[in-house]
């Protein structure tokens, strides 16, 4: 079971008076099981192509498979492709709109043509996997804080029980405790529940301690794809197109160019120390 | 840092000054009785002097955008008092020149933006405290160059980004010739470009314009700019001192739900294994250098 | 679809119409849509279509432009124009069952579409000449007799003003709550009429809601920059008639009379 994309392009507004190109040629599959991040500067069709992924926007060139099948088939049901591709939005906690948390989580599940015990069930199993405990079942969704209104809106998509949870900043406008909170939820989820994830983030350090694949866009395309370690390696070419890679990397990137005798892309400030005193090590 | 240790003997009056600050609300439950008293603000004590960068830290929840709302009158204290260029902010009549004496730049980009083109929403601040039509076409235009949006001008702010709009609402500001802008987290709704920009901006009118400046942030990245920081936490001052002196205090901060950057983690990292680079060391190609001198010894 | 609508939006152009004082646009698109109403031959028309040509011709804004402006209203237009065809008594030409077409009818449903269509046109030609702030500002101004009435007039112009600016963003708003809800497979398109209508509850909610924040946001915005009411502010474009103003007066007076004649 996996996501293809086939040569897809997509163009906002009719073509001849104002249209856009948001992505064009993209060639791409994702497999179950990865941990993927997406990275890209603000228009680089990355919100798009996540849309693309649950049949939300439709490509206007080339297919979109899942599981083998054309999702833009006949006969093919988009209903059950948007509960085995769960979509989180930016800020996803603008959306709730149910008198209690619990309800707001049933919304999706029921949706999807789950009985109500069924739903409840699932819904109930969603909150506890993001952490919301039983008090706050049946609380008021504008009772609650930031962080725990977040935690809730992935559970509504979690509770329609996806294959694949797609995010787009998860971690916007969270503090770094928050972000880690999200992350550990992510990465349990990844383990525990076997649940693909894909994630849009600007956070090149998350990228290099959680992903295990990035994606870069620039311009509609797709013009970096593998391991982070490799990725980051090309650090004045994500320069270029307005990214950075993380300081840990960098550093030992700087201290390469100065002549140091370090060959390995480092990813955290763990890594990088490591490798800096074993430098240092061969000196003395 | 020289700017600092200049600040301490130096006889520059206090822009804002807080002593005791406390904000208490009430909680109400649906049928609006009162479940509870919550406070936000716990005795706060800040001074910040004409021309400094100083940067209040806090996670979600820890007060500091409280904290931010009672620069400006737009909140006001349960106890002790707060003064802005001195005036007490409880008097009422000072309202209008509290406000316009510390400018207030919010969070969110789209809804601070009151006109529906750039020059008439840096006009409009102007325009309320009655300033004459030629005098507000120079500082519209000299507030616009300052942010660099000039070229802007005539644009509908919906079709900017979200830099851009935060470097109008800066240019609205301006024109109102503060002597003191609050960034009340106007920088955690927007990417890594925009941040720089807004960032770039206000370091440039700090130190061309000698604005003072006070960042409400969580980013630890953004902190390390300023003159002076103050790390909130559940209502209190946890922490003050220099960013360097700040970021040696990783275990405090990490109760403050905070995080250092990662340059700072691995000069920890390597004095924790006997490699005694400086402290101070703030940025990946300082950190470089020293390293390849200690390398070369 | 949105998108496709032309009405209301401003297109940037330097013209003289452009530059005129938006008060004589305003005066003059009302003395206009009041003269659509005076005549009552076809020659009135005529005159109006020569006068709205020239209007056209010195505001640059492409006539296809303005023409798309009509799209809206296409709807409107055919109804009353059928309505207007089918249920005019008078001399039939044309019967067959129930349906009985009258010269008079055809005259008269010719008359009207001339004459909505003459209004739109003539009215979107002042907005897209027109910046929305312009509008509300000319408003405020012309309005200003009513605030003896105790009528807040600065403080609808100023609603008006934001409800502009809020607009578009509400509108790219609901659009993200839509696709949010559809992705937890809300359905807005299928079943009942009474069951389309609950299914926008996921919608509204969350857009009320954030409506409401954003109010309050731009509240203390507004504070934080000295709004304090009408009274004391000055304006940064401050409305002033200059001489083309009272040219352009004259001739919305003299077409105004030559309509009379006519």
């Amino acid at each position: 079971m996996s996501i293809v994309l086939k040569n897809v392009s997509y163009t906002y507004g009719k073509c001849g008076s104002d249209c856009k190109q948001a992505l064009k040629g993209i060639n791409l599959e994702i497999h179950k099981g990865e941990f993927l991040a997406i990275v890209g500067h603000t228009g680089s069709g990355k919100s798009t192509l996540i849309q693309l992924l649950n049949g939300l926007e439709r490509a206007t060139e080339g297919e979109v498979y899942f599981g083998g099948e054309n999702i833009n088939a006949k006969g093919f049901s988009m209903k059950s492709l948007r509960s085995k591709v769960g979509l989180v939005f930016q800020y996803p906690e603008h959306q709730l709109f149910e008198a209690t948390v619990i309800k707001d989580v049933e919304f999706g599940p029921r949706n999807m043509g789950q009985e109500p015990l069924q739903a409840e069930l699932n819904s109930f199993q969603a909150l506890k996997d993001v952490g919301i405990g039983e008090e706050l079942l049946d609380v008021s969704v504008l009772a609650l804080s930031g962080g725990q209104k977040r935690r809730v809106a992935i559970a509504g998509v979690l509770a329609m029980q996806p294959e694949f949870l797609v995010l787009d900043e998860p971690m916007a406008g969270l503090d770094p405790a928050g972000r880690k909170e999200i992350f550990a939820l992510l990465k349990k989820l990844h383990r525990e529940r076997g649940i693909t994830i894909v994630f849009v983030s600007h956070s090149m350090e998350d990228v290099a301690e959680y992903a295990d694949r990035v994606v870069v866009m620039n311009q509609g395309q797709i013009v970096l794809d593998g391991r982070p370690r490799r990725v980051f390696h090309y650090e004045k070419e994500l320069q270029q197109i307005g990214l950075g890679v993380p300081q840990a990397t960098q550093l030992a990137h700087c201290l390469m160019e100065r002549g140091a005798d370090i060959t390995q892309d480092c990813l955290t400030a763990e890594e990088c120390a490591t490798a800096v005193l074993k430098w240092l090590g061969t000196r003395q | 840092m020289k700017k600092r240790e200049m600040a301490k003997s130096d006889k520059r009056a206090a822009v804002v000054e807080s002593h005791n600050l406390v904000h208490e609300y009430s909680r109400r439950d649906e049928e609006g009785n009162i479940t509870g008293i919550v406070r936000a603000l716990d005795g706060v004590d800040i001074q910040v002097k004409q021309g400094d960068f100083v940067a209040v830290l806090g996670a979600n929840g820890s007060g500091k955008s409280t904290f931010a709302k009672h620069l400006n009158a737009l909140l006001f204290p349960t106890e002790g008092a707060i003064y802005i260029d001195g005036m007490d902010t409880l008097e009422q009549e000072n309202t209008l020149a509290v406000r316009q004496t510390a400018g207030m730049v919010f969070q969110n980009p789209d809804n601070q933006i009151i006109a529906n083109i750039v020059e008439e929403d840096v006009g409009f601040g102007p325009e309320n405290m009655g300033v004459p039509t030629e005098e507000i076409l120079r500082r519209v235009e000299e507030s616009l160059k300052e942010t660099g949006m000039y070229e802007y001008r005539k644009h509908s702010p919906n079709r900017l980004s979200g830099g851009q709009k935060q470097r109008v609402a800066i240019a609205g500001i301006m024109a109102m010739r503060p002597k003191c802008i609050i960034l009340d987290e106007a920088t955690a709704m927007l990417d890594p470009s925009g941040r720089k920009s807004v960032l770039e901006t206000i370091q440039r009118l700090n130190q061309k314009e000698h604005i003072t400046i006070i960042l409400i942030t969580h980013y630890m990245e953004e902190a390390a700019k300023a003159d002076y920081v103050y790390v909130m936490d559940q209502g209190r001052i946890a922490l003050s001192g220099t960013p360097v002196e700040i970021f040696q205090e990783t275990a405090k901060l990490a109760e403050c739900r905070l995080e250092v950057p990662q340059v700072t983690q691995i000069v920890q990292r390597l004095r924790a294994a006997g490699v005694l680079v400086r402290e101070d060391i703030l940025y990946v190609e300082e950190l470089a250098e020293v390293l390849v001198q200690m390398g070369n010894r | 679809m949105i998108r496709d609508i032309t009405i209301g939006q401003y297109y940037r152009a330097d013209s003289v119409i452009h530059s005129l004082d938006p008060r004589v646009k305003i005066v003059g698109t009302l003395l206009y849509i009041i003269t659509l109403f005076v005549f009552s031959s076809f020659a009135g028309y005529a005159v109006a279509a020569v006068f709205f040509g020239i209007l056209v011709f010195l505001s640059k804004v492409p006539l296809s432009y303005i023409i798309r402006g009509l799209k809206p209203v296409f709807f409107v237009l055919v109804f009353t124009a059928v309505l207007n065809l089918f249920w005019t008594p008078g001399e039939s030409f044309f019967t067959w069952g129930v349906i009985n077409l009258t010269w008079e009818g055809l005259y008269k449903a010719a008359f009207i579409a001339l004459r909505l269509i003459f209004l739109v046109l003539g009215s979107s030609l002042m907005t897209f000449t027109t910046t929305p702030n312009q509008l509300t500002d000319a408003l405020e101004k012309i309005l200003r007799p009513l605030r003896y009435l105790h009528v807040p007039v600065h403080e609808l112009a100023m609603m008006m003003s934001i409800a502009l600016r809020f607009i578009p963003i509400l509108v790219e708003e609901t659009d993200k709550i839509m696709k949010a809800q559809a992705a937890r497979g809300a359905d807005f398109e299928s079943g009942s009429m009474i069951r389309r209508l609950k299914s926008m509850v996921p919608i509204l909610v969350p857009l009320f809601i954030s409506a409401v924040h954003r109010a309050n946001d731009l509240a203390l915005a507004m504070d934080a920059r000295c709004y304090h009411g009408g009274d004391g502010r000055t304006k940064m474009h401050p409305l002033r008639y200059s001489r083309q103003d009272f040219v352009a007066y004259a001739v919305c007076i003299c077409y105004s009379l030559l309509i009379f004649v006519v």
